[in-house]
Parts: structure tokens; C-alpha cells; sequence
């Protein structure tokens, strides 16, 4: 009962910040989402030296000996149907899986949040031609486009095709970020700090920086949070159509659906990995929104 | 009403004519032919295939042709042959004397000559003080890009995507129009259920917000929203197909083939529809119209579905625009995991397999499909909310 009042009354000066981040311990769904998540995280990053140190596995060693067994001692999640180790494969394919969440988030973040703010800063016939066009961009088939993109550049090197792919999601997924940067950009640039530093001689990109962006940091972390689910489920995508990375965990999934009437487990495995990832990315979005903006919960 | 009809269909021309654009440069910048896969064509049948699918025009000239036999041991590559310019290409100091052994004795004898040459023909060359004659090959120049478009576009406009690449005789309109009734099947099926669903189990969390009947439905719905179809339809087939054995794992014979697909494409969408309407129905329930209608008696069944369901589904609405996109893209997995003859399915093999007429057809087809939905979306919401017509 008193755990309710009594940060309150002994920290009478917190910041907007301590305040979120306690509004976000007490989220029953966000905190073990986000336990979970730094869990999956460390072990896609730390995983494949893991399995190889503690259990002897990589995902590049065949042994053909050994295709498409079910779970063992050995394996623990099974083999696929090259005789490679599925967990050691999975921890891999969650790497570029999660690499792609990160990049390709920061890629829409760095466009949506310039185009937004710029938008809504300038105002007027400027924001309406800017908005115009989002609105446009927005009745494009993106996805259509994406797996053209994916083949016209099938023969470049692997790694560079990655890199494309993580520019062009964060290219594609940019258009809701922009609008909603910008019209709270709309809401701020009218407050009295905005035109105090207009006053003061600020020049325009000052403001938008070092006033605005601020301003807009909850805002920003909340939607990022939201777009990382959405980006890896599109990269996912690509590569269960077979056009996108080599080993992610899209294309693990695909080969275990490819698979699945006689060896299960290799569909299950990377679908629980992917989905749980999801899941708690959308529980932890969901919990970083109420506790960055109480007002739009619920 | 008819001027912002009138208005919105003068820009879905512009977005249109900008697709058609990205993609077909998309598609013709990208590396690689869509003739170099094929096994056992002669180059003589490539640069024909080249010149019937319009890549590259016969009749502007060539460009770069191959030496076959240097017995002179004169370079000459990578120059242009044109009529006048065959000349102007030679290497320096040498004069052309004979093309295929007539000897050219003035320019109308050199223009006659070449007039008929035609990519792949092989001519033979004499110069001045050489006795050998140099063979060579000639190749075609490829068309401009912006050629080959006016010449696409025109005939697009006509409704003719030209033939298809990898589906020899047959053409490309005749390949959509084979395909998309089936896709046009699954896709209705599964926008029938995921607003019946969607919306109704919206309604019930609604109904009483934070108790069993909303963490239930909502719970589920987040499962929707976290499972792509590329995860929930191979598992339900797992489940239902080779597990209890109750539907074919594949296939798009029986009516009940149509079960599983639809229940992978539609889960998605109604998850998002029953999350929608929930957050919607909630905010319109504290609206001062709603207690008006609260304190003229009405029942709270009456209240919700005559005064609240109005305008409380309008962000569904809105979102139907949105959803026909995800309809499309989710088509593309689920008609390969069922292996439906549809045009996701088609779109997808065509695009790996650089059937290009195909795959701009098919994505102009797509296009004008989504335009047409959220143009359609906008009527609807403009006729529901009449403020939107004023902005």
C-alpha cells in the first residue's frame, strides 16, 4: 500500500524521466517483456560463442550423419536438414533479426523525425505540400516494392545486400514517425519556451535541435519501440519469401514450414524465438507509451 | 460529394503514373537479364527475345560489336555501328575498302550496304593495305530506358503488358486475369472474417472494459497482432492438417481448402480490427451525444449500436485502406504456404524469375487495386463523417 505513496512524498523533485521509468517498473507486462528481451538479446550476441564454448555446436558445421534429427542432448533444439545445429542457427539468424529491428528502426527514426519536425517547425504551405506527399508515399505498395528491390539486387555480396535491406525498411517504415513528430512539433512550436528562444535570437535549426527534439524524446522512444516489432516482421517476411537474408530467422521459419509434416521441430523452435521476441517488443511498446505519456493510456 | 470525388480520383493519376515509373526502372536497372538464367539459347535466339519484348530497338543502330576472327589483328570493339558511323569508328588510319567482299566505292554503295544489317549478322571487313578481312559480329545497341517506357506506358494504357517472358505465348494480361479471381476469392474471404470477428469481439471488450471479457479477446488479438501469417499458417496446418488430419495441407479444390488460408490471412487483420475497435468504442462511450442518449432511456444496447457503432467504427473504416495492403502482402505468404494459384503467389515467382512484363503488370495491377480501395475508403469516410469534406 504505502509502496503507491511513498515515492511520492520522499523524491518530491523527480524528473519527468524517473518519473516514467518508475510508471514503467510498475507495469506488470512491460518489465518481464523486457527481461525477456535483453535475455534473447544477450543470447543472439553471445550465443553462437556460447553453444560452440559450452555444447560444441556452430551453425555452419554439417554433419551429415546427423540430418534432421529431433532434439537430443547434443542438439538440443534438433538438426536441420543440412545436419546443422538449430539452436547455434537460431542464435545466429537472431542476430541479423534483431540487427535489422535496431537498424532499420534507427533509419526510420532518423528520416521520420527530421521530415517531421522540419514539417511541422516551417508550418504553413510548406507543411501542407510536405504532408501531401506522406500522404502519398503512404498509397504506395511498399512491400511490392521492397521484394522487387531484394531481387533486382540478388547478386550483390551478401553482406551488402543486408545493408540494403536494413536501409530500405528503415526507408519504408518512416511515414507514421514523421506524422506524429509532427504534429506534436505542431503543439510545441507554439509554446512560450519556442518563442522565448525566438526571441533571444535562436536561429531556426537551434530550436528545432536543441528546443524541440527534447521536447519530443518520450515521444520518440515510444515509437521507436513500436516500430521495431514492425521492422523485423517485414524483414522476416522477405526472407520467408526466400529473397531476403540468408539466416535469420524468416528464413528459419521458412525452412521449417518447408519441412514441417516430418520434422516439427524445426518450424517450432525459431517461430517461438521470433514470436516471444514480438510479443514482448509490443508489451514493452505498449508500457514505454503509458508510462511516457499517461495521458494517451487507454 | 462529387467534387471531392472528382478530386480525389485527379490524384490517384499522378501516384499511379509515379509507380509505374519506380517500378519499371526498378525492374530494368537491376543486374542480370531475364534471358541469362535460360539454358541452351543461342545468342541468336536471346537478341531475338531481346528485340520482340522491346529491350532493345532494332532500328536505332548498334553499338559494341565482337570480334570473331582478328586475322587482322586490328582492334575494333566497343564502337558504334551505324551507317555513317562505321566509318567514324575505325581505328585510326585505317580506311574500310570491302563489307562483305562488295567493294565500297562510294558513300550511297556504303549506305546500301548497311542498310539490311541486323544484329547478329556477321560481317566481314577489308581495309586498305591488309589483305585478311576482319569478321565480326554484330551486336545491338539497347534501347533508352525512357524510350522503352513511353513504348511500356502506351500500351499499359491500352491494357496490354505485352507477352510473358518465362510463360511463352501467353500474355500477361491473360496470365493476371487467370490467377486473380482466386486471390480475389481468399482475399474477400478473409476480409469477411476479419471484420465479422474483428469488430464483434471488438464490441465485446468493449462491452466491460479491464474484466475477463476484455483481457480474454484482447489477449488473443495481441496473439494476432505478434503472429505474422508466415508463423500462423504454417502452424495451423501443423495442427489441423497434420495433426487432426481435418483439411488438406495444400491445394484450392474443395471449399474446405478455403478454411485454413483464410484463417491465416484474415487473423491478423481482425486482431487489429478488434484492438481498433475496442480503443474506439471506449472513446466514443464518454461522448455527450452518448449521454444524451443515455438520458432519454435508451437501452445500452440501442445506445451502442444506433449512436456508438457509427461513429465508433470510423477509425475501422479508415483502416480498411491500410488492411487491402496487408491483404496483398499477406496473400504473397499465404498463397505460397497453400499453394494457391493466385496472384501473390504468381507475383512472387514471376519477380525471382525476372519475368519483367509480368512483374510490371502485376504491380501496376496491385497499385491501381489499393488505390481503388483507399479511394473507395475515402468516399465511405467522407459519407460517414461529413467533417471530412470540409478539410
Amino acid at each position: 500500500m504505502s509502496l503507491v505513496a511513498a515515492p511520492t512524498t520522499s523524491l518530491p523533485t523527480r524528473s519527468l524521466w524517473s518519473e516514467a521509468w518508475w510508471r514503467l517498473c510498475r507495469n506488470r507486462l512491460a518489465v518481464p517483456s523486457g527481461v525477456i528481451l535483453l535475455v534473447i538479446t544477450f543470447l543472439s550476441l553471445a550465443g553462437p560463442f556460447l553453444a560452440e564454448t559450452f555444447l560444441h555446436v556452430n551453425s555452419k558445421a554439417q554433419n551429415l550423419a546427423l540430418v534432421s534429427k529431433p532434439p537430443s542432448a547434443e542438439h538440443w533444439f534438433g538438426t536441420d536438414a543440412n545436419g546443422r545445429d538449430l539452436l547455434a542457427r537460431i542464435l545466429e539468424g537472431g542476430r541479423v533479426s534483431l540487427a535489422v529491428g535496431l537498424i532499420s528502426t534507427l533509419v526510420s527514426l532518423l528520416i521520420g523525425v527530421s521530415y517531421g519536425v522540419f514539417s511541422g517547425f516551417r508550418g504553413g504551405a510548406t507543411d501542407r505540400l510536405m504532408m501531401r506527399v506522406v500522404d502519398i508515399l503512404d498509397t504506395l505498395p511498399f512491400t511490392i516494392f521492397l521484394i522487387l528491390l531484394t531481387v533486382a539486387f540478388s547478386e550483390w555480396p551478401p553482406d551488402a545486400k543486408l545493408y540494403l535491406m536494413f536501409a530500405a525498411i528503415g526507408a519504408v517504415e518512416w511515414l507514421g514517425m514523421a506524422r506524429v513528430i509532427r504534429s506534436q512539433t505542431l503543439a510545441l512550436r507554439n509554446q512560450d519556451f519556442v518563442h522565448a528562444a525566438n526571441v533571444l535570437g535562436r536561429s531556426d535549426p537551434a530550436i528545432m535541435v536543441r528546443h524541440l527534439l527534447p521536447n519530443l524524446a518520450g515521444l520518440i522512444i515510444v515509437y521507436a519501440t513500436l516500430t521495431v516489432p514492425r521492422v523485423i516482421m517485414l524483414e522476416s517476411f522477405i526472407s520467408f519469401l526466400g529473397l531476403g537474408a540468408d539466416l535469420s530467422w524468416g528464413s528459419l521459419i521458412k525452412d521449417g514450414a518447408d519441412a514441417m509434416e516430418s520434422y516439427p521441430w524445426q518450424l517450432i523452435f525459431p517461430s517461438l524465438f521470433f514470436s516471444t521476441s514480438l510479443f514482448c517488443l509490443n508489451f514493452l511498446g505498449d508500457g514505454l507509451r503509458d508510462a511516457l505519456d499517461p495521458r494517451s493510456a487507454k | 460529394m462529387l467534387w471531392y470525388i472528382l478530386k480525389r480520383l485527379c490524384e490517384a493519376v499522378p501516384t499511379l503514373f509515379v509507380i509505374s515509373l519506380l517500378t519499371f526502372f526498378m525492374v530494368r536497372l537491376a543486374p542480370g537479364d531475364p534471358f541469362s538464367s535460360e539454358k541452351a539459347s543461342s545468342p541468336e535466339i536471346m537478341e531475338q527475345n531481346k528485340i520482340h519484348f522491346n529491350m532493345v530497338d532494332p532500328d536505332v543502330g548498334w553499338t559494341g560489336f565482337e570480334t570473331r576472327s582478328a586475322a587482322t589483328g586490328l582492334a575494333v570493339t566497343g564502337a558504334a555501328l551505324h551507317s555513317p558511323a562505321l566509318r567514324a569508328s575505325l581505328p585510326d588510319g585505317e580506311v574500310l575498302t570491302h563489307l562483305n567482299g562488295a567493294a565500297l566505292t562510294s558513300p550511297s554503295a556504303f549506305e546500301q550496304q548497311t542498310a539490311a544489317l541486323k544484329p547478329g549478322t556477321v560481317v566481314r571487313l577489308r581495309f586498305a593495305g591488309r589483305p585478311a578481312e576482319l569478321e565480326l559480329k554484330l551486336a545491338s545497341r539497347p534501347t533508352p530506358l525512357l524510350t522503352q517506357y513511353k513504348a511500356f506506358i502506351t500500351k499499359a494504357l491500352q491494357g496490354d503488358f505485352g507477352p510473358s517472358l518465362k510463360n511463352p505465348g501467353r500474355s500477361v494480361s491473360e496470365l493476371l486475369f487467370a490467377s486473380f479471381p482466386h486471390s480475389l476469392e481468399l482475399g474477400l474471404l478473409a476480409l469477411a472474417f476479419a471484420v465479422l470477428v474483428g469488430v464483434s469481439t471488438g464490441m465485446l471488450a468493449a462491452w466491460r472494459p479491464n474484466t475477463w471479457t476484455d483481457y480474454l479477446p484482447m489477449g488473443t488479438s495481441m496473439l494476432g497482432v505478434c503472429l505474422p501469417a508466415f508463423v500462423f499458417g504454417p502452424i495451423l496446418v501443423l495442427i489441423f492438417s497434420i495433426g487432426l488430419g481435418w483439411f488438406n495441407p495444400m491445394g484450392w479444390n474443395f471449399p474446405s481448402d478455403r478454411i485454413l488460408p483464410t484463417l491465416t490471412l484474415g487473423f491478423g487483420l481482425a486482431a487489429l480490427l478488434a484492438r481498433l475497435t475496442r480503443g474506439s468504442l471506449l472513446e466514443v462511450r464518454n461522448q455527450d451525444y452518448m449521454r444524451t442518449a443515455r438520458a432519454k432511456g435508451l437501452s445500452e444496447a440501442r445506445i451502442m449500436v444506433v449512436h456508438g457503432l457509427r461513429n465508433g467504427l470510423l477509425p475501422v473504416v479508415s483502416y480498411l485502406g491500410p488492411a487491402a495492403a496487408g491483404l496483398v502482402s499477406g496473400s504473397f505468404v499465404t498463397e505460397n504456404i497453400f499453394g494457391i494459384p493466385g496472384l501473390g503467389k504468381f507475383f512472387v515467382t514471376s519477380a525471382m524469375n525476372k519475368d519483367m512484363p509480368v512483374v510490371m503488370g502485376t504491380t501496376l495491377f496491385f497499385a491501381t487495386l489499393l488505390l481503388a480501395f483507399n479511394f473507395l475508403t475515402d468516399i465511405l469516410m467522407a459519407w460517414l463523417n461529413p467533417r471530412l469534406k470540409l478539410e
